[in-house]
C-alpha cells in the first residue's frame, strides 16, 4: 500500500479560508463524503469531535490532525488542507494557529497496512524541513510529490 | 557506552500522536547525544518493545501516554509520566530532565 492509496488530488484543499475548528471539521468531512469515503457524515463528524474532546489534535507547530477510527469510514483515507494566511484556531496545545491540517479517516476493523503509512506521515510531520516543504508547495501536484516521498522511506 | 534512555508512547486512537511523540523524543535524544529506545503502543500494536535488558540499562524512563501502559516492569527506575502532547511539545526539556537525574524513582503499585 502507498500513501497515494489514501490521498489523491481530489482530497487536497489549498488556500482555503476556514472560520473556525468546526468549519474545518465540517469542510473536510464533507469532502470525504463527496468522494464516497464515508457512509454517514454526521456520525463521522461526531467520531472526530469525540476524539477532539479527549485532547485537541492541534499539536502545535501549525499542525492539526483530526482523526477518527469509525465504522462509518468506507476506506482508509487522508485529506489535507492548507489554510489560507496564518491558519485557523484549532484549539491547539501551544495556542498557535494551524495552517497544515490532515484529517485521517480509518475504518474500525480490517487490515492494518494503512496504519504504517500514517505512522510514517506522523513522524515526518515532526520535522521542520517536511512541514516547510508542504507550506511552500504551490499546487496539488507539488503537494502530492512531497507526500509520495514518504513511501520511499525505510521504516 | 552512551547513556541510554527508554520511553513508551501511547495515545487513545494510536494512529498519530504515539508516533509523533516517539519521533520527537528520538530527535531530541539525538540532539543531546544520548541513545533512546522508544516503545510505541499504537493501534498497530506494540512496536519496538522494550526488553528487560533495555530497561535495566536505561538511566531513566519517560512515559508519554494518554492510554494505559504496562508499568510494573519499571519498578525502581527513575521515571516521569507526561501526556503525549507534552512530549511532542517539550521533548528537549524532557530529555534534559531525564539526564539531570530529576525524575522520581517509580514504585510499582501492587
Amino acid at each position: 500500500m502507498k500513501i497515494t492509496d489514501l490521498i489523491n488530488e481530489d482530497l487536497l484543499i489549498i488556500d482555503h479560508q476556514f472560520k473556525d475548528k468546526n468549519d474545518v471539521i465540517d469542510t473536510l468531512a464533507k469532502k470525504l463524503e463527496a468522494n464516497d469515503l464515508i457512509t454517514d457524515l454526521e456520525a463521522f463528524k461526531d467520531a472526530i469531535k469525540e476524539r477532539e474532546k479527549q485532547s485537541s489534535t492541534g499539536i502545535g507547530m501549525g499542525i492539526a490532525i483530526p482523526h477518527a477510527k469509525s465504522e462509518y469510514v468506507k476506506k482508509p483515507s487522508l485529506i489535507f488542507a492548507k489554510a489560507k494566511g496564518d491558519g485557523v484556531d484549532f484549539e491547539s496545545v501551544d495556542e498557535t494557529l494551524s495552517d497544515l491540517i490532515f484529517m485521517i479517516a480509518v475504518p474500525s476493523g480490517g487490515e492494518n497496512l494503512h496504519l504504517k503509512i500514517l505512522q510514517k506521515l506522523s513522524r515526518n510531520l515532526m520535522h521542520d524541513e517536511f512541514t516547510e516543504s508542504l507550506r511552500e508547495a504551490k499546487d496539488k501536484q507539488a503537494l502530492l510529490k512531497i507526500l509520495e516521498a514518504i513511501d520511499k522511506e525505510e521504516q | 557506552m552512551k547513556t541510554k534512555l527508554v520511553a513508551v508512547t501511547s495515545c487513545p486512537t494510536g494512529i498519530a500522536h504515539t508516533y509523533m511523540a516517539a519521533e520527537k523524543l528520538e530527535k531530541s535524544a539525538k540532539k543531546a547525544g544520548v541513545k533512546i529506545k522508544v516503545e510505541t503502543a499504537g493501534s498497530i500494536g506494540v512496536e519496538n518493545a522494550l526488553s528487560k535488558k533495555d530497561i535495566e540499562e536505561a538511566k531513566a524512563v519517560i512515559i508519554a501516554a494518554d492510554a494505559r501502559v504496562e508499568m510494573a516492569r519499571f519498578d525502581g527506575k527513575p521515571l516521569k509520566e507526561v501526556s503525549v502532547s507534552h512530549a511532542i511539545k517539550k521533548s528537549d526539556e524532557l530529555i534534559e530532565e531525564a539526564l539531570s537525574e530529576s525524575f522520581k524513582t517509580y514504585q510499582a503499585k501492587e
